[in-house]
């Protein structure tokens, strides 16, 4: 949870770099938050414009995490726009410095 | 050295499951044509006036339900069309005596013709002697199987329809996010359907 909240503040850092876990942290909570919000709306009659803005906040901070992650694998953070490569590549482990 | 090795191997992978999202998007584009077609032919239905059957009153509507299916087959579907002649029609004694009539007289056909997609409707014309006018489709506006039943396949199906209905920004989220947006969509239908 304290990873995924920190993706949140690292929302336009596209250059620094992040670990595995802070990525596979933000991407399972994220799908918990999204799943737990559709419920909001569907059984509590929250607005349908709550999901939406948080679609659109979690998805920059979505690409966000990951270039940085790819940064972190030693890859241009680019190749995290390539669908299914930017998941694989996101799993590799950190590259380690000379 | 090695490094370059790790390097091009994820290059051909990456390759290889680019060609393989490409494949995969062409077999959805494929099923969409066909959904097409079949809505075609029964356009053409109309104009050959294959199906339509007799009924008691010469103004009662003239419908029958052509192809429905269960849960049980993945592939469930209600679709039903509707014809409400706008004129006197005489009274037939077969369905055949009603089929020589309407292919012998198609120039004298006037009414409206409406398609049913699981009780939703999907299409609306009107039939001015024999000539169509007015097309209006509704697909957009219809979320096919809008009653999933909690059992895996419905499920599955469910999380497929929003998938295919999302808008294009949500598609290029869930593309990037892959098994994400899949999983996310498959608890959110079985919150929907499991949990009323």
């Amino acid at each position: 949870m304290k990873d995924y909240l920190l993706a949140f503040t690292k929302i336009f850092n596209f250059k620094d770099n992040a670990s595995i876990k802070e990525f596979w942290s933000f991407f399972l909570v994220d799908i918990v938050v999204k799943v737990l919000l559709h419920v909001l709306v569907s059984k509590f009659s929250v607005s349908e414009y709550v999901p939406k803005v948080y679609n659109v906040i979690s998805f920059i901070v979505f690409i966000s995490i990951g270039f940085r992650r790819l940064k972190n694998a030693g890859y241009s953070g680019w190749l995290f726009l390539i669908p299914l490569v930017n998941l694989v590549l996101a799993s590799l482990p950190e590259k380690k410095s000379n | 050295m090695k490094n370059q090795k790790s390097k091009s191997k994820i290059k051909i992978v990456s390759l290889f499951l680019v060609f393989l999202i490409h494949f995969s998007c062409s077999k959805e584009d494929n099923q969409i044509s066909n959904s097409n077609l079949s809505l075609k032919l029964v356009e053409q239905f109309i104009y050959n006036t294959d199906e339509l059957y007799n009924s008691s009153e010469n103004y009662q509507q003239k419908s029958s339900n052509f192809s429905k299916r269960d849960w049980s087959d993945p592939d469930f579907l209600t679709l039903k069309y509707v014809f409400t002649p706008d004129v006197s029609m005489p009274t037939f004694e077969s369905e055949e005596d009603l089929k020589d009539f309407i292919v012998e007289n198609h120039e004298r056909t006037s009414g409206v013709f409406e398609l049913y997609w699981d009780n939703e409707l999907v299409y609306k014309c009107d039939v001015v002697d024999g000539q169509i006018f007015n097309r209006q489709t509704f697909i957009n506006e219809v979320s096919p199987g809008s009653n999933y039943p909690c059992t895996y396949r419905g499920i599955k199906q469910c999380a497929i329809d929003r998938i295919h209905n999302l808008n294009w920004f949500d598609k290029t989220r869930c593309i990037l996010s892959g098994l994400g947006c899949v999983m996310e969509n498959y608890a959110s239908c079985a919150a929907d359907y499991c949990f009323k």
